[in-house]
């Protein structure tokens, strides 16, 4: 049939398009979510979809796309990006409940990092309770430095904690994490590198006036 | 004769060419009728039938309609950003601020989870404020350098640039050491350096990172205010 009669064409048009629009799914993928660069279209939806259900919790989603550029910068499998990214939003979202009020992406991180090394959530909520107005970025980081270098989890939890309450402040702890670090690697017991090392931030922490300078007690006596 | 009739006949024309004067209160009397009598506008639907009316169409044309009305179609679903896109590129919940290091080095910094006090799922979750957060999260700069004169480029990537390869290019010394320093943030970071676009490699200096993910080679560096 050479012709479609009057009505015909139009009729078809309008049809195909109200269908397509009403169509759940669209075979072009999302215009510049900064997903395109994960290669594989089922992965990709995947992950658009951890991306949706985390940002609905109004978790954000900054470190899970850090994720995603990780793996894909390392050239990694999809599947295995579309995994860590999932596990990572599981951890945020414990992160995130636990160490309210959140401070910033980066603590939310280092809490979700924590978590992946075996830090459990009531470790976050109380390191929240010591440092209410300071943020726990790095001593959650220094945690799971601790663990990742198996020292256990009870016993760097413990000593961390207690240099926390005690007043140690972020370089201190960083210097603990990085002489332990170095013994471990010297051969020392990673249990007995964290005692050690703890014991040492400890004593400092004795003398308040170790890091500060004194002013003298009265005015000086001009010699005469 | 002809030239006074002539006259004549001029005469008359330039008489009755200047037009009377009008009242114009008359004038727009006339116009304000002459408005009102103006057709109606047909109704939306009798044009809508008479568009509908053509009397053939021929088999290419409607193909080619109805081509056009899918690619609109998917455009449509698929061009469009909705909020879940909008939250996914930048989102809304965040705050950012601008930081100036001590050092002089420029870094975006101090971002807040503002939305969750209203609408999260997982309760109420006070937020402390942005300038708090803008001092205590201060990026500071970190020196990154790798002794390795035969490579020919060398680039630092960690989450700190969003493990972007060639963000952070570092320069060649005469010596062969290569260099850059970087904005980095307070925390634990993770990061390895790209040998010539595509090698990557731990920093021997520093300790080395655990990649539970991917499994690259990195190394660790934290970060903390003087």
């Amino acid at each position: 049939m050479k012709h479609v009669t009057a009505y015909g064409g139009r009729l078809i048009t309008i049809s195909a398009f109200l269908l397509t629009i009403h169509a759940g799914g669209s075979p072009l993928p999302a215009q510049s979510d900064g997903l395109e660069m994960v290669s594989e279209i089922r992965a990709r939806t995947a992950i658009q979809l951890i991306f949706r259900n985390t940002s609905a919790k109004g978790i954000p989603t900054d470190p899970l796309m850090r994720k995603v550029r990780e793996g894909v910068s390392k050239k990694s499998d999809p599947a295995r990006i579309e995994a860590a990214v999932q596990l990572l939003a599981q951890r945020l979202e414990i992160s995130w409940a636990a160490l309210a009020p959140t401070f910033s992406v980066e603590e939310l991180s280092a809490g979700a990092d924590a978590l992946q090394v075996g830090v459990p959530a009531s470790t976050l909520r109380d390191l929240r309770k010591i440092w209410m107005t300071k943020p726990l970025t790095v001593p959650l980081g220094i945690l799971y430095e601790l663990v990742s270098r198996e020292v256990p989890v009870a016993q760097s939890t413990k000593r961390v904690r207690e240099l926390m309450t005690k007043g140690a402040n972020d370089a201190q702890l960083a210097a603990l994490s990085a002489n332990v670090v170095a013994d471990v690697a010297a051969g020392l017991a990673p249990d007995a590198a964290l005692e050690l090392r703890a014991k040492g931030v400890m004593t400092l922490l004795s003398f308040p006036g170790t890091f500060t300078t004194a002013a003298p007690g009265k005015p000086p006596i001009r010699p005469k | 004769m002809p030239d006074d009739r002539d006259e004549t006949i001029l005469r008359v024309v330039a008489a009755l060419k200047p037009l009377p004067s009008a009242d114009p209160r008359a004038v727009a009397r006339v116009l304000t009728a002459v408005h009102g009598r103006r057709p109606q506008p047909t109704p939306w639907w009798r044009e809508f039938l008479d568009w509908m009316r053509v009397p053939s169409l021929s088999m290419a044309g409607a193909t080619g309609l109805v081509a056009v009305a899918l690619l609109a179609g998917y455009m449509a679903k698929g061009g469009l950003p909705s909020a879940d896109d909008t939250a996914i590129k930048g989102n809304p919940s965040v705050l950012t601020a601008n930081a100036i290091g001590d050092s002089g080095v420029q870094s975006n910094s101090s971002v807040v989870p503002a939305r969750a006090v209203a609408e999260s799922d997982v309760g109420a979750v006070p937020v402390l404020p942005a300038s708090v957060v803008a001092d205590a999260e201060r990026a500071l700069p970190v020196q990154f350098v790798l002794d390795l004169p035969s490579a020919h480029t060398v680039s630092v990537v960690g989450d700190f640039n969003d493990w972007t390869v060639d963000q952070a290019p570092m320069k060649k010394f005469a010596n062969g050491a290569w260099s850059i320093t970087l904005p980095v943030k307070p925390g634990r970071h993770e990061y390895a350096f790209v040998i010539d676009g595509t090698r990557w490699m731990a920093d021997p200096r520093a300790p080395k990172a655990r990649d539970n993910d991917f499994g690259k080679p990195g190394s660790v560096i934290v970060v903390t205010t003087p």
